[in-house]
């Protein structure tokens, strides 16, 4: 062996290591220019998957599906991301209303808290500007914003400064609305997500998404029904949930007392 | 004529004056009942011990243009260890008059005085006529001073007095054992400090930084561009110290010095060493861009100081073929240029702590001090198909919700919580949670947490506060979490 073929043949050696389990080899090679989810329909609407470096929309179908929204984010970033960290800008007031990050949660989502950053802005217009800074940065995989309500800093020229560095870096943005009204977004696509409920025999399973592509793709007022499996990351059909056993602790319920009001 | 009064024991007295009131007798510790007496139209002000403070610290700021050592005596004495720094001013005399033309311009009068140690100096400033001793001229300096320069206690200076011994010259000469008899071992220790005998230091307010760069004007400069500049030679300079001794800097503060004394300083930290002079720049623009009253140059800045403050040894990172390193690297810059805008405690990561309790369990905190923090979360790792157990944000402190449920101790089947009412069409649990009794007070009650399914498929974490029957008769319900 040459003098020249060890180093590369190291290289070459740690690239093989770095593949992942989904067949991705980021952050080593520059990820492809699409993500796709998983999901063959949606992958097809697409054309082929989420675009990279790319600005996505997403807001909650109704009322209370803000925390279905917010799965839906992150299981998109993290498709999009590849390997990469993901920052998290949150404002302030958001926490309020939907409580903080959860490190156990997020790892049983699928998100290693070990890869992520998160950014608490007080306001939107610092919110805008975090995330500005953080698609800048080629380090990162995506950006996943949640500005509170419908904040006058939010506007189509602050959103479209956040295309222009998502482009210009290849991070992906993915920009998530509670509520207010509807605003021109310069996304590449913009979805409405619902919760979904589990096909599972006993408790919850996992994560299911009813979502609906309003823009970008071939969208039509489709509806995907999607299951997020947190274990191999990717979204597949619903209905894959096997059945599983409760993890009831205390004994067998022995007295019965039909319907009494507690607590 | 205008005197400033005080409360002390159990009346109004003097505590300082102006020159046309000393003058006319009123002096510091006269009463003001008397004071009043003798002259009628004296203007009084009550005194402001905390203004007074803050009004000497900003003067201590401005001095630091003169060395980063700058230690604060009683309420109006300012000591500098000019070591070094005359030169600038072209020797000792014209740093006195630089500081004599600022001190006078805010509208000061200065007494001052540059000695080889800081007694000498501060002897001769308050007590003497102030300006230059040279080196072994102390005794010679100090020798007309009066012995109060000493800081003796009243009831050992008046006994000094009742002797003869008025000045420090009276004292120097005589015989030193029985002095040191009478008086105590520390007088003499005093006055061989005062006449430079023995070395002093002075204790600056801050610690001497690290490394230090400096520029100096002699035309103030205030354009943006001028600044820019300024700043990336001075950024060049520290580097090439920090490289010198293989650290870098990990929390750096950044001096203007304006023409007309007002002195603005601007403090970073960073999460790793750093000495590269463009991310340190680009770190002071964030910090300037988010200041809330921004650097004003007023009529030109003439000197400014870069000086880091906190350092550690840098470890060299060899440009590789691994492109990870790079991307961490990127990636610790980033989090430092966020948390100079929008501060450290905005920029956060999710560090796990070893606990049951599910509040404890993860916590945000400032990702720049996340160091030696475990970050490490495998416990919860999604396992197959099985459904995560913990939701994806915790709601803290947990909200009350109304619960129906079959039985006292089973599931819930329906609840509200922020009005609106929920069917529960699914739900796994209970899993008992018992409080980590050796941090709860007594008696905080086992949590049954389940996890609960709407009919629109949100989920929720709720949980029961307390067993039934044995720990509470009626239980309270909350909730804790919202899974996606």
């Amino acid at each position: 062996m040459t003098g020249r073929g060890a180093p590369a043949l190291a290289a070459l050696r740690s690239a093989i290591e770095r593949i992942g389990k989904d067949g991705s080899t980021a952050p080593l090679a520059p990820p492809s220019a699409r993500a796709a989810l998983g999901l063959d329909e949606a992958d097809k609407a697409l054309g082929g998957g989420l675009k990279r470096g790319a600005f996505h929309a997403l807001r909650p179908q109704r009322p209370g599906e803000e925390p279905a929204a917010t799965g839906f984010a992150l299981a998109c970033a993290l498709r999009l991301a590849a390997e990469r960290p993901l920052l998290w800008v949150r404002q302030a007031m958001a926490e309020r209303e939907y409580g903080l990050p959860y490190g156990p949660g997020l790892m049983g989502f699928g998100l290693d808290p070990a890869r992520l950053v998160c950014v608490e802005a007080a306001d939107a217009r610092a919110a805008l500007k975090a995330a500005e800074e953080g698609l800048r940065c080629k380090a990162l995989g995506a950006v996943l914003i949640e500005p509170w309500g419908a904040p006058k800093a939010v506007d189509l020229v602050a959103l479209r400064r956040l295309v222009l560095a998502a482009e210009a870096s290849g991070v992906s943005a993915l920009f998530l609305r509670s509520g207010g009204p509807e605003i021109a977004d310069p996304g590449a696509t913009r979805w409405a997500v619902g919760a979904h409920r589990s096909e599972s025999a006993f408790g919850p399973g996992l994560p299911a998404f009813r979502v609906t592509l309003e823009r970008g793709g071939h969208a039509g007022q489709v509806e995907f029904v999607m299951e997020w499996s947190c274990e191999q990351r990717v979204f597949r059909r619903a209905a894959h949930s096997g059945a599983r056993v409760p993890l009831s602790t205390d004994g067998p319920v022995e007295t019965i007392t039909p319907f009494r009001r507690v607590g | 004529m205008h005197v400033i009064v005080a409360r002390q024991g159990g009346g109004v007295v003097l505590v300082a004056s102006d020159e046309q009131a000393s003058a006319l007798g009123l002096v510091p510790g006269m009463s003001l009942v008397t004071a009043r007496a003798l002259h009628p139209a004296l203007s009084v002000h009550e005194a402001a011990p905390d203004a007074d403070r803050a009004l000497l610290d900003s003067l201590a700021d401005a001095a630091e243009r003169y060395t980063p050592l700058v230690g604060v005596y009683g309420a109006d004495t300012l000591l500098l260890d000019v070591t070094g720094a005359a030169h600038l001013y072209g020797g000792e005399e014209g740093l006195l008059a630089d500081a004599r033309t600022r001190i006078q311009a805010r509208g000061f009068h200065l007494r001052a005085a540059i000695a080889g140690n800081p007694v000498t100096a501060r002897a001769v400033a308050l007590y003497g006529a102030g300006g230059i001793i040279a080196p072994g001229a102390e005794a010679d300096a100090v020798n007309d001073i009066a012995v109060a320069a000493l800081g003796l206690d009243p009831a050992r200076r008046a006994s000094l007095e009742r002797l003869g011994l008025k000045r420090i010259g009276d004292c120097i000469n005589r015989p030193r054992a029985p002095l040191a008899e009478r008086f105590g071992k520390d007088f003499i220790d005093k006055l061989d400090a005062l006449i430079g005998r023995v070395e002093t230091p002075i204790s600056p307010r801050r610690a001497w930084p690290a490394c230090v760069a400096e520029r100096r004007f002699a035309e103030p400069i205030g354009h943006e561009e001028d600044i820019r500049r300024s700043l990336l030679t001075l950024a060049a300079d520290l580097k090439r110290i920090l490289e010198k001794c293989g650290q870098g800097a990990r929390a750096l503060e950044l001096a203007f010095f304006r023409a007309d004394g007002a002195t603005r300083m601007i403090r970073i930290e960073t999460g790793h060493p750093l000495r590269d002079p463009q991310t340190l720049l680009r770190l002071f623009r964030e910090k300037l861009d988010g200041l809330s009253d921004p650097l004003d140059p007023g009529f030109g800045f003439d000197a400014i100081r870069l000086s880091a403050r906190h350092v550690e040894d840098f470890t060299e990172t060899l440009t590789s073929l691994d492109a990870q390193e790079d991307f961490e690297a990127e990636l610790v810059a980033l989090v430092d240029r966020l948390a100079a805008c929008f501060g450290a405690r905005s920029v956060q990561r999710l560090a796990a702590l070893n606990s049951h309790s599910p509040e404890r369990a993860s916590r945000l905190i400032p990702a720049q001090s996340v160091g030696a923090l475990a970050l490490d979360f495998s416990a919860f790792a999604p396992m197959e198909d099985d459904a995560p157990v913990r939701p994806i944000r915790l709601i803290e402190p947990p909200e009350r919700v109304e619960v129906l449920a079959e039985v006292p101790d089973g599931p819930p089947i329906r609840f509200r919580w922020r009005r609106v009412l929920h069917a529960v069409i699914r739900t796994d649990g209970p899993e008992r949670i018992a409080p980590e009794w050796w941090r709860m007070p007594e008696g905080t009650p086992t949590r049954d947490y389940y996890r609960v399914e709407d009919e629109d498929g949100r989920r929720f974490w709720l949980y029961r506060d307390g067993l039934y029957d044995r720990e509470t008769g009626t239980p309270r319900w909350f909730l804790h979490g919202l899974f996606a």
